[in-house]
């Protein structure tokens, strides 16, 4: 048995640009933008880097191919720098690339940048793109709302779930990231919305409405990691590790074998239990303070509580009515505004995620500050709910 | 005896109403109120002659062993290309047959029907498929009567339901209407020179050619199908024909339309419908002289009943009032359709080459091993419990019914026919997939409706020309 991540690496800083809208800027300006204040957060110089680490998703619209475009950016010194894609998971695979290498001894320094510039298409929404030549052959043509609608339909059918209670309990996470978002000043979408707001909109795909749908964003997030005892060379004294990473990849089985129920995602369910046994929680109910989900629509959000085991299977829609999930409840959800209202930048998504968690651990998140952190959840959807790739990270304080 | 051993037919479920066409086009040509009653079948965006015939072709009921394939059209989508192989790839029918297209005239479905019967006379069965699309201007009287539709028939010596007699051309350099190369619409001349010289001449000689063959008094046919779209006609033909007047067939002008090269051929299978042992029927098909067939109806014509037949589709009807949307299915109009549509999407061929069983034929995999269906066929069994590696035979899934599992109506992504439902389908006896679904009705869909594969246009590249064509679920 492999001994896993747990304590091995700490984040040593981070940067989060602006999310938004950013006519003015070009992806090269975003990564700078996250990176001077992770680099001033680390306290390190930019020359003692040793790799990194550079996530997107839509090259076409974005930097373009290869590691190239963070090297030259942020004028790098000649180190080895590795360009990944995993869709929306893509931040978190940057950033388990450089955790690895600093667990492996590769490295002292390792950078993970994620960047993702999607306002440059001319159109709302995601660009429209092939998905290669032979799945362009086979594969519906599909929004990213009209992909995850399915779950609706499919949560809605297999626990009986009335049309109207779904749509409330998905307007109610809309609601609630909108109030968060609106204290965040980094965030995308700043404005309350009402219920009634949110139950009314237009609609994308059906049960999916306007406010059901995340903000399409440009901006760029960062970490620099390295090991808890340089860390603690450094004069760290509140030291921030990695518990747990995981990644899990649909095989193929939800959308070819007639055995999923289209109403969960099988990938978060293996990656969450296995992030759990790698970071030693018994009850994650009890032991996590607060998640940042991938909330690219209201229904992935509720559904990924049963599937992160912080809800009961089919009962999610009543804890979201509750306010399980909202600012003053037991376990906080997307507390920065979440996708929904920090935004979307794709490749940066994964690592806006953790950004907010390290803020938490450090009291450094305003009046967005929950009281006592023990672990923080993060947690990356890239794909379709038929076919996707997860990836889970926890963090906390260091214990060693 | 060669003759036809099973038939079937294929009307698009949109009905545009002509009375539609008369009001947004009347205030030019006063003349079309006259011809605005009843309804025309209306292709979807998603439709074509390669796709009706395929859908014709597969309404003739279980697939049987055939040595060619035929597909008659004034409208097939490929110049180059060959249209007949796309269709038989589609019905699976393998690669040991003779595939060709036969086109230039209305009467191209005629005439690849004696073709085919001279092969069946030699021992060969063989499928006759005629489809059209005809593209017409806007404000064309050819708009107003024209339809789109295919009808199949297929051909053997052994078990046929009507037995063929005789058959006859009368072949004549008459240019009613013509249409060059490249060009998108017919030219057609005065329709009253068309009835005197063309109609009631050269069918009546074709027709009393093919009976004087056949031994047959034209007293003695009972019915007579003459495919015109102007009125009255096919009853001045039975006149001067000297063949009863309660002979002559429905030309299916109110509910259908006139449908090119497949009109006799549709004709025909909706009198075979109908038809009783021992009736004489003939068939003529009208462009550039006139072919005629003599067929007698035999005792088996009550066996080999269609899935559906022009009276079952007849009723699948959906009425289509918005002219606006016929123009833009027709590529008449050059509408804005944003941003998204942009996209520039062409199959790779040699994607497309490799994959042409799973696409095209709709065949997924059937693991030995274990027994699970999937789709697409792959080399690692999909089933959890198995996994096993090159196990899976070849699983035809185009005619096994589907359930809908899940689904949604998106409105972001570009659609000819927003919005855009799409969702997973489970396959009865296993197998599932995503897919995109056709002719959807908003109000009854729904997890659990019952849906049948139908191949379809998946994508038009206008930039080069090419469609890509797939199958797509449609709600039973």
């Amino acid at each position: 048995m492999a001994s896993g991540i747990r304590d091995k690496v700490a984040i040593l800083g981070m940067g989060c640009s602006k999310f938004g809208e950013r006519w003015d800027a070009e992806p090269s300006d975003l990564m700078a933008e996250a990176f001077e204040e992770c680099i001033a957060d680390s306290g390190i110089e930019r020359s003692q880097i040793d790799a990194a680490w550079l996530s997107t998703a839509f090259d076409s619209v974005n930097v373009g191919p290869s590691a190239l475009p963070l090297a030259t950016s942020l004028r790098l010194g000649y180190i080895p720098v590795t360009h990944v894609e995993n869709m929306c998971a893509s931040g978190t695979e940057a950033f388990r690339g450089a955790c690895y290498a600093v667990a492996s001894g590769a490295a002292d320094f390792a950078l993970a940048l994620g960047v993702e510039k999607l306002k440059d298409t001319g159109y709302g929404g995601l660009p429209a793109r092939s998905r290669g030549v032979t799945n362009d052959l086979f594969a519906p043509n599909v929004s990213a709302p009209g992909a995850f609608a399915q779950l609706a339909a499919g949560y809605r059918g297999a626990h009986g779930i009335d049309r109207d209670d779904l749509k409330r309990a998905m307007a109610h996470v809309s609601v609630k990231s909108h109030a968060n978002g609106a204290r965040n000043p980094k965030a995308h979408l700043r404005r309350e919305i009402s219920h009634e707001q949110a139950i009314d909109a237009p609609m994308v795909a059906e049960p999916i409405g306007l406010f059901d749908c995340c903000g399409v964003s440009d901006g760029a997030a960062c970490a620099i990691v390295t090991t808890p005892e340089i860390a603690m060379t450094l004069g760290k004294t509140n030291v921030v590790t990695v518990k747990a990473l995981q990644l899990s990849v649909s095989n193929g089985e939800e959308i070819g074998f007639n055995s999923w129920n289209g109403a969960h995602f099988k990938t978060t369910r293996i990656a969450a239990q296995r992030a759990y046994e790698e970071a030693g929680i018994d009850d994650p109910r009890k032991e996590i303070s607060a998640t940042e989900v991938h909330d690219c629509f209201s229904i992935t959000e509720l559904v990924t509580m049963e599937d992160l085991g912080l809800a009961d299977e089919g009962q999610a829609w009543k804890a979201v009515l509750d306010g399980r999930y909202d600012a003053d409840g037991e376990m906080p959800c997307q507390i920065d505004g979440g996708l929904k209202c920090f935004g979307h930048p794709i490749g940066a998504s994964g690592l806006r995620m953790l950004y907010e968690i390290y803020l938490q651990f450090h009291g450094r998140a305003e009046e967005r500050q929950i009281d006592s952190m023990r672990y923080g959840l993060t947690h990356n959807l890239g794909g379709h709910p038929v076919q996707n790739v997860c990836s889970v990270a926890i963090v906390g304080h260091y214990d060693g | 005896m060669p003759g036809i051993t099973a038939y079937g037919a294929y009307l698009p479920r949109r009905r545009l109403q002509r009375s539609a066409i008369a009001a947004a086009n009347t205030w030019f040509d006063a003349s079309l109120r006259g011809l605005a009653r009843g309804e025309r079948t209306m292709c979807s965006w998603d439709e074509d002659t390669v796709t009706m015939a395929v859908e014709a072709a597969r309404d003739m009921g279980p697939a049987a062993p055939v040595q060619a394939l035929f597909l008659a059209s004034t409208t097939h989508p490929f110049a180059v290309r060959q249209n007949a192989g796309i269709v038989a790839e589609a019905l699976n029918l393998g690669s040991d047959l003779r595939t060709m297209d036969v086109a230039g005239s209305l009467r191209a479905s005629t005439t690849a029907l004696m073709s085919a019967l001279d092969a069946a006379a030699a021992g060969s069965q063989a499928i006759v498929v005629a489809a059209d699309r005809r593209r017409a201007r806007a404000g064309s009287p050819m708009e107003m009567l024209s339809g789109d539709g295919a009808a199949a028939l297929r051909v053997g010596s052994e078990g046929e339901i009507a037995t063929l007699l005789a058959s006859a051309t009368v072949a004549a350099d008459f240019i009613d209407h013509f249409r060059a190369s490249g060009d998108a619409y017919d030219y057609a001349w005065e329709d009253r020179w068309i009835r005197d010289e063309g109609w009631l001449k050269l069918v009546p000689q074709a027709v009393a050619r093919a009976l004087a063959k056949a031994g047959i008094e034209p007293s003695d046919v009972d019915r007579l199908i003459v495919p015109c779209h102007l009125r009255r006609v096919p009853e001045s033909v039975a006149k001067v024909c000297g063949i009863p007047a309660d002979a002559v067939a429905d030309p299916l002008m109110s509910t259908v339309g006139q449908c090119g090269a497949a009109q006799p051929l549709l004709m025909l299978a909706a009198e075979l419908a109908s038809a009783t042992p021992g009736q004489t029927i003939v068939v003529t098909g009208f462009g550039q002289g006139c072919d005629a067939l003599v067929f007698r109806v035999t005792d088996a014509v009550g066996a080999a009943r269609p899935k559906r037949g022009v009276a079952g589709w007849l009723e699948r009807r959906v009425e289509e009032t918005n002219y606006s949307k016929f123009l833009t299915y027709c590529g008449v109009v050059e509408r804005e359709y944003g941003k998204r549509a942009e996209l520039d999407r062409s199959p790779a061929l040699t994607a497309q080459y490799r994959n042409r069983e799973g696409v095209t034929g709709f065949v997924g995999g059937r693991c030995e091993r274990c027994g699970t269906v999937q789709y697409p066929k792959a080399i690692y069994c999909v089933n959890p419990n198995c996994g096993a590696k090159d196990t899976q035979e070849p699983h035809p899934m185009a005619d096994v019914p589907a359930t809908v599992k899940t689904f949604t109506a998106d409105h972001l992504v570009f659609s000819m026919d927003p919005p855009a439902y799409l969702g997973l389908v489970e396959f009865e006896g296993g197998g599932r997939t995503m897919v995109e679904f056709t002719e959807v009705d908003p109000e009854s869909f729904d997890v659990g409706t019952r849906a049948s594969m139908r191949f379809r246009i998946k994508h038009v590249d206008e930039r080069r020309g090419m469609r890509q064509y797939f199958w797509k679920a449609a709600p039973d």
